[in-house]
């Protein structure tokens, strides 16, 4: 029974990776999942994208049923910011396999940067007390609804582009510029990112760029490091964690540069 | 869409949402499983995956339908909402619900061009 499933320990280690940090840091993963099978298993950028993509999808539908359980997901909010998401991610997602390697590295490696530096802002992902919850959604004064709706479409754009959630975006613009709660904005992109991950999955799939078997050991890794690690979130100190991701995360994105814009 | 769902999901949408989710995770985990399980070896399915497309390796078939199960799930989930939203006559959201179904569509379609 064990030996089909052995060459596929090392994506299945990778993707637990991606998905164990993901949870303890309110990511999607997909920033982790694709440095990670690039550089360590030597696959291309444009098929680790498509498996990321795939990966993003299984992660936020797994978490989103927790928070529409808990009512924390704003669908009102989720739905008008889906639409410029959704807009993004296909134009990232049709255009992708038209942009060089080296272009779409060179750009990873910039959002990992910018990723790597809010996971240093102190507010963005910290602890604050849950929201009022009333009929099943969450109650607070909303604003900024344009920035939000030009946010949405960069990270869907960004979304399609590069294999990401792109909660590393939407969840400050909507914590820090829109006023939404802490733990609404996680729970809300989390639900949102499904569908645009979905779109350019679904694209990327018709390209032929997703290697099945491969993407299929990822995301069982992610779902199993994503239930972990919001099972084991609260023994670890989330702010030296933070700290750590990001310095790796920016060595990363360096190895990127050096490996695949430089070479 | 509204008209064609003979149903109301009123104010627990989203608890049932998330039930919709949490089983789908759960068929999708055993379909991806099972599929990398099975690899290439069992005789039933690569008997199967002969017929409906020569040359595709058995057990690649469960992987496939894991996948297409997971990724129309947050779709459908879309639909309840939209459903739920014309119950409510919330004229506004149901236009952007219709936005992002026809974007999907037309980038599918440009997908598969």
């Amino acid at each position: 029974v064990v030996t089909p499933l052995l060459p596929h320990l090392l994506p299945f280690a990778i993707g637990a990776a991606g998905g164990f940090v993901g949870a303890l840091l309110g990511l999607g993963g997909g920033i982790i999942v694709v440095p990670l099978l690039t550089l360590v298993l030597g696959i291309p950028l444009h098929s680790a994208v498509g498996t990321s993509l795939l990966a993003v999808v299984a992660t936020s539908v797994a978490g989103s049923a927790k928070y529409l359980e808990q009512g924390l997901v704003d669908l009102r909010l989720a739905i008008t910011l889906q639409s410029a998401l959704v807009m993004g991610a296909v134009a990232g997602a049709v255009a992708a396999p038209h942009v060089p390697a080296r272009w779409l590295a060179l750009l990873f490696s910039l959002v990992m940067v910018w990723a790597s530096l809010q996971l240093f802002r102190p507010g963005v992902a910290g602890e604050e007390a849950p929201p009022r919850v009333r009929s099943g959604a969450p109650v607070y004064r909303l604003r900024g609804l344009p920035e939000g709706l030009g946010a949405s479409g960069l990270a869907g754009l960004l979304s399609g582009l590069l294999g990401v959630g792109g909660g590393i975006i939407t969840i400050p613009v909507m914590i820090l510029r829109m006023g939404v709660p802490t733990r609404v904005a996680l729970a809300t992109s989390s639900f949102m990112i499904g569908l645009t991950a979905a779109a350019s999955a679904l694209v990327t799939a018709m390209h032929g760029t997703i290697p099945l078997r491969l993407a299929a050991a990822v995301v069982l890794g992610v779902l199993a490091g994503a239930s972990g690690g919001s099972r084991l979130a609260r023994h670890f100190s989330a702010g030296r964690l933070r700290q750590l991701v990001a310095l790796v995360m920016i060595w990363a994105a360096i190895q990127l540069v050096l490996r695949k814009v430089m070479s | 869409v509204s008209r064609l769902l003979p149903f109301r999901l009123g104010r627990r949408l989203p608890a049932r949402l998330g039930l919709l989710l949490r089983v789908v995770v759960l068929l999708s985990t055993g379909l991806l499983l099972v599929g990398l399980l099975l690899g290439g070896k069992v005789d039933a399915i690569a008997r199967l995956d002969e017929l409906l497309r020569p040359g595709a390796a058995a057990g690649d078939r469960l992987v496939e339908g894991g996948f297409l199960l997971v990724v129309l799930a947050p779709i459908v989930a879309l639909v309840l909402v939209g459903h739920e939203l014309a119950r409510r006559n919330d004229r506004r959201l149901v236009a952007l619900v219709a936005l992002e179904l026809i974007l999907l569509a037309l980038g599918l379609g440009i997908g598969a061009r």
